[in-house]
């Protein structure tokens, strides 16, 4: 049974998946593969929840974790711009170094085993611009926090921006050719290194949202796998914002609805599953069609 | 075997990025207030300070003997396979599941079929992946990775559902017969089954590639794919086989860490031992003696991290430190900073002889 | 350049950095210009002088020199001797960045565009008009209508470059390089891929540069459009600036016989043998390329057991893919191709080489050897179906093949265990030419076998050649070296368009040869 409160979930869940998506859908298009999104929003969920605690303001926090984002990014763009690192052995190893470190500080400044809890957590407010409680609206508009406001704004500024904007225009020019880039004489290295920058920064801020408004603590283990469905949403939505938002959505709807699911036996494993399924159905059927449809051009010429 | 001075520059080549590593994992220790002397001197000497512990690397290292030869199989092919993992979890859940319910006497029947059942598995793993690329051209780094997290939760689920041993708290398979258990100790040398198998397996993977046909024409796809396909390379084919070998590989890793060390299948049965493989084939550029000693090397690492945080107040993350670290600057192209002062020097381009007019 | 109502649209960037800081371009002079790559001559003292409002030509075959020659032209290449001259003065031209400082511009060949953006895209790439942040179609429009007026310029603007035709891509590079102020532009081979009135537009697009004040180098071997187009005329061949002449004073017959040059028929007797039965036959073959174009029309021809038949033309008109579509590296599209009465056409390369067909490439490097590869793995090539035991290269068998390939074609190797990179040119070639000759060939398929190979290296390939046809090998050999060719082939034919418009026997017409290869129509 559907209900608005399922819907309502659904879209709580997907936030932290869509701004890891979409920063990670800019730097793709730029022409880097970023598998590290897992690690980067491990980091923001981290500093976000303990900078705001510390500076008793979510705002800060937030703007904290996003800086914590932008450093890690450019740290690992760098090595594959400058240093021309392979971009999966980049992506992997920063994820089992930020699990490593942030584990290792955890246990032995802070003297915690796995979970942070902090005092005072400066939770992010929380906004109901609808009067009453049930109905549509006030399922899709009550009950967010400003990270969901921007992330909608994200959503629907970011096609515009890669389309119509002189830099969007470049961003894209690079990731077709980083060569053709800088022989036309753009700065082919700082736009994949802004990219890059961004990537982080929304993945910190999709890891902060999820320790500041969703879950209330820090746990090492509690990004569980949405770095890498962000990845899948990218390849599903074939690197466009708007379809790949909405595989976000779905994919957030299949985690919620997995929690309603599981009193009918529905396992969990499975349907975390999904969101990797219909990727590769996806890459399948696509390859398919682009192979016949090559075949028929010169068969039939 | 290789030019003498190519073994040194490959030797050097593997140090420079292991130094680095060291080198920055001592900030982090500093940044915890420990001393990074202390450290490295402890996980030393738990590593090889005594037989017992040489013993205790080894074994840790077996599992990575089968996830690096794994990848670098289909490597040698030019295909960055990451199926190490999934084929990993696969072969050691159909390990479990068989060894638990066989009821047969003899362990030189009963260990093959346990060990054969973790290679299909492995091999079917990584079989849809495979004939993707192989035929439709579908890139493996995406298909490989993402299969990785569909062979998890449908294992995951089996294991919930069906496999689940009979009054445990966590989700575990039962614990496998005795009969299918690889030993631990090999006449008495102290060395366990598993990791002399694992020598093996790289073994014949060294041979496979130097010495046979097959081995000739995934070499030739690799480094000169033009010059295969010009000489009758079937190249979908072999695609294929070395993307589904990958799965039987890491299938039979998976069996073999299961039988010879764990004995039962539980959630975090594999610590990411399919990309630390992963990591080894490529620090020791696909040559079968460096991926015994990188192999040995992380087998180290973790043997050592793990005793080390029961009697210090270094953290087992530690391991995941080190591990992360070299994997980022074994793939760093260094000579990237010589180029850079040498370009400033103003020398000019280098041509190609025998090029176009 | 531009016209006045246009300033107001030309954004800030657009306008040429550094045209004011640049004295007036008068002339650009090369002097005892030479490169070398190992033992190659690519340019050998060249003095060439061009003035600003001139269009000149540099024309020859391929392996004249002439890429080398825009290479050093450009910063892409330095040379080892003599010196460039700027107005008189000698410059340095280090990299493309100091070229383009410089003014001078290059259209390449090989086009660097954004195949993904459309044209205009393309074209406004770092300057765009923008209004309020966004960039601004409509104001990006209204200035391409501008252009459109002031240059006799037609471009479909919002078409995707990657389906744009050539031409109009060339227009683009055109425009983007006048945005940067330059005053001479090279044209390297513009014209290969374009139909006779896109090259009407090209040639008329010069002119009016030209009359602007620019210089135009115009590097060709296409003979009539340079007689149409050009004010002087510089021939190269092999390496050697063979004379400049003002294009009045020429005909295409003089012309091509510079490019030619005189062909002593050689000396030295070939033994003429009998021909077999016929080996291969191409019947109404049509080859297209990836994109969908027709690379080869209508072809068909047949070749002869102990026969050589050369295929000659000049690149680019269809002999590499008649080549590839033989060996079974290219699909036919149409037509077939039989062994002996085998039609082979479905067969794939291992299939095709099972039936006794052997392949020497023209990339050598990158095709007919794994370069980085011992020497081993290069010798063993399609040999290893037949030396395989079970899935198993026995050692013994595979060491003393490999030894005995090197021996009986005398590859000079300094250490038989090293890379295949560490053999010279020739002795790669030797190797390659062994390689493909062992087992007796039914059809060996060769293209350029003495490419980049030093004199020694080429009389002891050719005589390999020969010594084949003794054993019924048929030879179907596709080479731009008409030395060559002269001196092995029995037939050859001549490929201009995709089509073979002409085949001769011996003793060989050079000059109607030579027409013919140019599509000069008398």
């Amino acid at each position: 049974m559907i209900s608005f409160q399922l819907f309502s979930t659904s879209l709580s869940f997907a936030v932290p998946l869509i701004l890891a998506a979409l920063g990670g859908l800019v730097q793709m298009r730029s022409g880097i593969v970023n598998i590290a999104l897992e690690g980067q929003m491990l980091i923001g969920a981290l500093v976000g929840l303990v900078t705001a605690s510390w500076l008793s303001s979510w705002l800060l926090g937030s703007l904290l974790a996003v800086v914590a984002g932008v450093l890690s990014g450019l740290f690992i763009t760098v090595l594959m711009n400058v240093f021309k690192a392979n971009q999966i052995i980049v992506g992997l190893g920063f994820n089992i170094l930020a699990l490593g470190i942030i584990g290792y500080i955890l246990k032995s400044v802070l003297g915690v085993s796995g979970t942070l809890q902090v005092d005072d957590p400066a939770p992010l407010p929380v906004l109901n611009p609808i009067s009453s409680e049930d109905g549509f609206l006030a399922s899709l508009l009550n009950d967010r926090n400003p990270v969901f406001w921007f992330t909608v704004l994200l959503v629907i500024a970011l096609p515009i921006v890669l389309r119509k904007t002189p830099l969007g225009t470049h961003i894209r020019a690079v990731g077709f050719s980083y060569e053709g880039a800088e022989s036309l004489g753009l700065r082919a290295r700082r736009l994949q290194l802004g990219a890059g920058a961004f990537a982080g920064a929304m993945a910190a801020l999709g890891g902060a949202e999820l320790s500041m408004g969703q879950v209330g603590l820090f746990n090492v283990n509690m990004i569980s796998g949405r770095g890498y469905v962000a990845l899948a949403a990218i390849y599903f939505g074939a690197m466009i914002v708007i379809p790949t938002t909405i595989a976000c959505v779905l994919f957030a709807f299949f985690e919620a609805l997995q929690i309603r699911l599981q009193l009918n036996n529905i396992p969990a494993s499975i349907v975390s599953t999904l969101p990797y399924v219909m990727v590769v159905l996806g890459l399948f059927s696509s390859r398919l069609f682009s192979t016949i449809r090559r075949k028929n051009v010169i068969s039939r010429t | 075997m290789m030019p003498k001075s190519e073994f040194i520059s490959g030797f050097f080549r593997a140090i420079v990025p292991i130094v680095v590593a060291l080198l920055l994992g001592s900030v982090v220790i500093l940044f915890s207030g420990d001393n990074p002397l202390n450290v490295y001197f402890l996980l030393l000497r738990e590593s090889a300070g005594g037989w017992n512990q040489i013993q205790s690397t080894l074994t840790s290292s077996t599992v990575l003997l089968f996830t690096a030869t794994a990848t670098a199989i289909a490597f040698r092919a030019g295909i960055f396979s990451l199926a190490a993992e999934g084929s990993l979890i696969a072969g050691g859940f159909a390990a479990a599941v068989v060894g638990a319910s066989l009821t047969l006497s003899s362990p030189f029947i009963a260990i093959p079929i346990v060990l054969l059942a973790s290679m299909i598995a492995g091999l079917v793993a990584a079989a849809i992946p495979a004939a993707l690329r192989a035929w439709l051209g579908v890139d493996e780094v995406v298909s490989t990775l993402l299969f990785t997290f569909i062979i998890a939760g449908v294992v995951t689920w089996l294991v919930q559902t069906r496999f689940q041993a009979p009054g445990q708290a966590n989700s575990a398979t039962s614990y496998v017969a005795d009969v299918a258990t690889l030993p631990r100790d090999i006449l008495g040398s102290g060395i366990g089954g598993g990791f002399l198998l694992g020598l093996l397996c790289v073994g014949t993977y060294g041979i496979w590639v130097k010495r046979s046909s097959s081995g000739f024409a995934v070499r030739m796809l690799g480094t000169a794919p033009r010059y295969a396909k010009a000489i009758g390379v079937r190249a979908p084919i072999y695609i294929f086989s070395v993307m589904a070998m990958t799965g039987v590989v890491a299938g039979l890793g998976g069996g073999v860490h299961l039988t010879g060390l764990v004995g039962r299948y539980v959630e975090g049965f594999s610590a990411g031992y399919g990309f630390t493989g992963l990591a080894i084939a490529i620090l020791a550029r696909m040559n079968p003696w460096g991926i015994i000693a990188g192999a040995i090397f992380f087998g180290a690492i973790t043997s050592a991290g793990g005793t080390v945080q029961l009697f210090s107040d270094i953290p087992l993350d530690i391991v995941n430190v080190l591990q992360g670290l070299i994997m980022l600057t074994v793939v760093v192209d260094y000579s990237v900073l010589k180029r850079k002062r040498r370009r400033s020097r103003g020398d000019s381009t280098i041509s190609t002889p025998g090029g176009a007019t | 350049m531009w016209n006045r109502n246009t300033e107001s649209l030309v954004p800030a960037a657009f306008v040429a950095a550094g045209t004011n800081e640049r004295p007036k371009f008068h002339s650009l002079s090369v002097s005892g210009l030479s490169k070398s790559y190992g033992s190659v001559k690519a340019n050998a003292n060249i003095n060439i002088s061009i003035q600003s409002g001139e269009i000149h030509a540099v024309v020859g075959q391929n392996g004249a020199g002439k890429s080398t020659f825009v290479k050093m032209l450009y910063g892409l290449q330095q040379p080892d001797q003599g010196h460039i001259l700027l107005n008189g003065v000698v410059t340095s031209i280090g990299t493309p960045r100091d070229a383009l400082r410089l003014g001078i511009g290059l259209i390449q060949q090989e086009l660097v565009l954004i195949d993904e953006l459309t044209l205009l895209e393309n074209i406004l790439l770092g300057s765009e008009l923008s209004q309020f942040g966004l960039t601004s179609h409509s104001k990006q429009l209204m200035w391409a209508q501008e252009v459109q007026k002031s240059m006799g310029l037609e471009l479909d603007w919002d078409r995707v470059t990657g389906e744009a035709p050539l031409a109009q891509k060339q227009s683009v590079e055109i425009l983007r390089l006048l945005s940067k102020g330059v005053d001479l532009i090279i044209f390297d081979e513009p014209t290969s891929s374009l139909a006779p009135k896109q090259v009407a537009a090209l040639l008329e697009l010069m002119r009016s540069l030209r009359n602007q004040g620019k210089a135009v180098i115009f590097i060709t071997h296409k003979v009539n459009e340079v007689l149409d187009v050009s004010d002087v005329i510089s021939v190269l061949r092999d390496g050697e600036l063979v004379s400049t002449i003002p294009n009045k004073e020429l005909s295409a017959q003089d012309v091509a016989n510079m490019i030619i040059g005189t062909y002593e028929l050689s000396a030295i007797e070939r033994t003429s043998i009998k021909f077999g039965k016929r080996a291969l036959a191409v019947s109404h073959l049509e080859v297209r390329d990836n994109g969908g174009s027709v690379r080869v029309k209508d072809v068909s021809f047949s070749v002869c057991s102990g026969e050589v038949v050369g295929i000659c033309g000049v690149s680019g008109n269809g002999q590499d893919e008649i080549v590839r579509a033989t060996i079974g590296l290219m699909e036919a599209a149409k037509g077939t191709v039989s062994l002996f009465e085998t039609d082979v056409t479905k067969l794939d390369v291992k299939d095709r080489r099972a039936l006794g067909i052997s392949f020497i490439s023209p990339d050598r490097r990158r095709e007919g050897l794994a370069i980085e590869a011992p020497i081993k793995d290069s010798a063993i090539g399609n040999h290893v179906w037949r030396l395989e035991r079970f899935g198993w290269l026995p050692k013994k068998t595979i060491q003393t093949f490999v030894t005995n390939l090197i021996q009986n074609y005398s590859v000079k190797t300094r250490d038989e265990t090293g890379k295949t990179s560490e053999l010279s040119g020739g002795n790669q070639q030797k190797l390659v030419v062994g390689r493909e000759l062992e087992q007796q060939p039914k059809l060996l398929v060769v293209a350029q076998p003495t490419r980049g190979v030093d004199l020694a290296g080429v009389a002891a390939i050719h005589d390999f050649l020969l010594a084949s046809r003794l054993r019924d090998t048929a030879i179907l050999l596709s080479s731009e070296d008409l030395d060559e060719l002269f001196f092995l082939a029995d037939r050859i034919l001549v490929v201009f368009g995709g089509n073979i418009v002409s085949e001769f026997s011996r003793p060989f017409d050079v000059e109607a040869i030579g027409k013919a290869m140019l599509g000069v129509t008398t």
